[in-house]
């Protein structure tokens, strides 16, 4: 995905390529993330999103390619490349045996806040994310949810140039979740270019301007949301019909009805409207359950 | 510096949290200071410096958790994903241990002087020496073991008997001539060993420092080997399992 036209990415990757031995998991992939931008890493499990992320955050060491961060090369820069980053993964990182603000304050300070500043980045990241109820408890007594919530504070704390997400809505019920997508277009409005990487469709959907389309390491399609939709996401409906899956290319139920024969021999009818889930089957030929699983379109598990 | 202090808060105010290893491991050598100190051969100069050699080598468990809880926490990826370099986790996560060893072994010969007779003819700076040495040697030993773990369950297996094993073969639990030959040879290949000897020294002589330098060098040379060991070992993005799974 290009930069802007005068804007410096404050994340570029180009010809990122990782592999743990003989599967390929990251081939070649190129993409930036400029100053505000929010984009979606989206793919099925498996398809390289976490690989990605970690190879980003330092985690992992790539195979190839390059990963810039703020103009500086990730690998070289090491420290002070990393100081820009934040990460909030799946699993929840903070230390149990302390409460809320013990996380966020330990946090804030090995980013290099001090004194007033870091009184200031925690006061305002327990405001933002709504924690007030949650202080004073250790972070061993929040439930699942709450830790998760927790946890995108400390990283939000360190008033980070780059954040990555990846799938860290997972554990959050709805609310929850809200209040994280606003934590991420505030953090987007003042400047922070975000990854968000899920597979979940709809939330990328909702939150990204741009989206990173990726499977088997590949990526498949990028570039504005809404262009995709508008160029891919034309929307379909599926009719099952003597147990075989029957699609129009048109998001129009009645039309797709009046075109069948025998109606009372339908099944089960799926209407999918113009989204990147429309988007994501026009490319692929499957869909992503709701456990993250990548599915053919038809339903059916796909080949291999 | 700033973020390895930052780290040495944190893991300061970790263990503090739980206290309750560190009290076991100077309340227990106290229990069996009551009724070791007077019928050992040697009397308390032989008892309260063995144990303290000897309990101050479970210090090398206390370590270890340390960095495995992390695995376990998910917290080890968030420090490598920080600004802070390898060093600074690993001496942020280590310098206040090293504090509350060199406090439970120094507690528990001022314990052994004060309540169970031992004696103290050297200097405090001459003891300080030794079990600075000596602590050190044990965060070593400790950065090894964990370096070669896997598991917490291998750590807590290889740090507890190794602990046993080298204070028992060192002279900490009975005096090296009620043991059989065979453990008299190969005594001197355990820290605890040296340790005795120098602290031995330092309760019953008053003698120069110069008297502790081949103690004080052996137990830095074990400090020196198994930290070099360590940094040839040692990968900071290996995954740990801090439990079995």
């Amino acid at each position: 995905m290009p930069a802007a036209a005068g804007t410096a990415p404050s994340l570029r990757l180009a010809e990122l390529r990782k592999s743990f031995g003989s599967a390929v998991v990251v081939d070649g992939l190129t993409f930036s993330v400029t100053p505000g931008q929010i984009v979606g890493l989206l793919g099925p499990n498996g398809a390289g999103k976490t690989t990605t992320i970690s190879c980003i955050a330092g985690l992992l060491r790539p195979d190839g390619g390059t990963i810039e961060i703020c103009g500086a090369d990730a690998m070289r820069a090491g420290p002070a490349a990393r100081a820009k980053l934040a990460l909030v993964s799946q699993r929840s990182a903070l230390y149990p045996r302390l409460d809320v603000e013990g996380n966020l304050r330990f946090y804030a300070e090995l980013s290099g806040a001090r004194r007033a500043e870091l009184r200031r980045a925690v006061g305002e990241t327990i405001e933002q994310l709504r924690l007030g109820p949650l202080l004073g408890r250790w972070v061993a007594q929040l439930s699942t949810g709450q830790r998760q919530l927790a946890h995108v504070a400390s990283a939000m704390v360190t008033r980070p140039a780059v954040l990555l997400l990846d799938e860290a809505t997972a554990h959050l019920d709805v609310a929850a979740r809200r209040v994280v997508h606003e934590v991420v277009r505030a953090a987007s409005a003042g400047g922070c270019a975000v990854v968000y990487s899920s597979h979940h469709l709809d939330e990328v959907e909702e939150l990204c301007s741009h989206v990173v389309i990726i499977s088997q390491g590949k990526t498949i399609a990028a570039g504005e949301v809404e262009a995709l939709v508008e160029e891919f996401g034309g929307g379909r409906v599926e009719l099952v019909i003597d147990g075989r899956t029957v699609v129009h290319d048109s998001p129009d139920l009645r039309a797709a009805l009046l075109a069948v024969d025998a109606v009372e021999r339908i099944e089960a009818t799926r209407v999918v409207r113009p989204s990147l889930e429309a988007v994501f089957m026009a490319l692929t030929g499957e869909r992503i359950d709701d456990e993250g699983f990548a599915r053919s379109a038809a339903g059916s598990e796909p080949p291999g | 510096m700033r973020r390895t202090l930052t780290i040495a808060r944190l893991e300061t105010r970790l263990t503090l949290v739980d206290p309750i290893p560190f009290i076991l491991l100077i309340g227990i050598p106290i229990v069996f200071l009551a009724f070791m100190s007077k019928g050992v051969v040697g009397g308390p100069a032989q008892s309260v410096p063995g144990l303290v050699a000897m309990f101050g080598m479970f210090g090398i468990p206390v370590i270890g958790l340390a960095f495995f809880r992390d695995h376990g926490w998910n917290t080890w990826d968030r420090l490598r994903a920080s600004p802070a370099r390898p060093a600074e986790v690993l001496a942020g996560k280590v310098l206040p241990l090293l504090a509350l060893l060199f406090a439970q072994q120094a507690v528990l010969l001022l314990v052994g002087h004060e309540l169970f007779s031992m004696p103290w003819r050297g200097s405090v700076a001459q003891a300080a020496l030794l079990i600075g040495v000596l602590v050190l040697a044990e965060a070593a030993l400790a950065m090894l073991i964990v370096s070669v773990c896997r598991s917490v369950d291998q750590l807590t297996a290889l740090a507890y008997l190794g602990a046993l094993l080298l204070g028992g073969f060192g002279g900490g639990l009975a005096p090296l001539s009620r043991l059989p030959d065979w453990v008299n040879d190969v005594a001197p290949a355990s820290p605890v060993y040296w340790a005795l000897r120098g602290l031995r020294v330092v309760v019953r002589h008053d003698v120069p420092t110069s008297h502790l330098f081949v103690a004080v060098g052996v137990l830095g040379a074990f400090a020196a080997g198994a930290g070099l060991l360590t940094a040839w070992r040692f990968r900071f993005d290996e995954p740990k399992r801090y439990f079995a799974d």
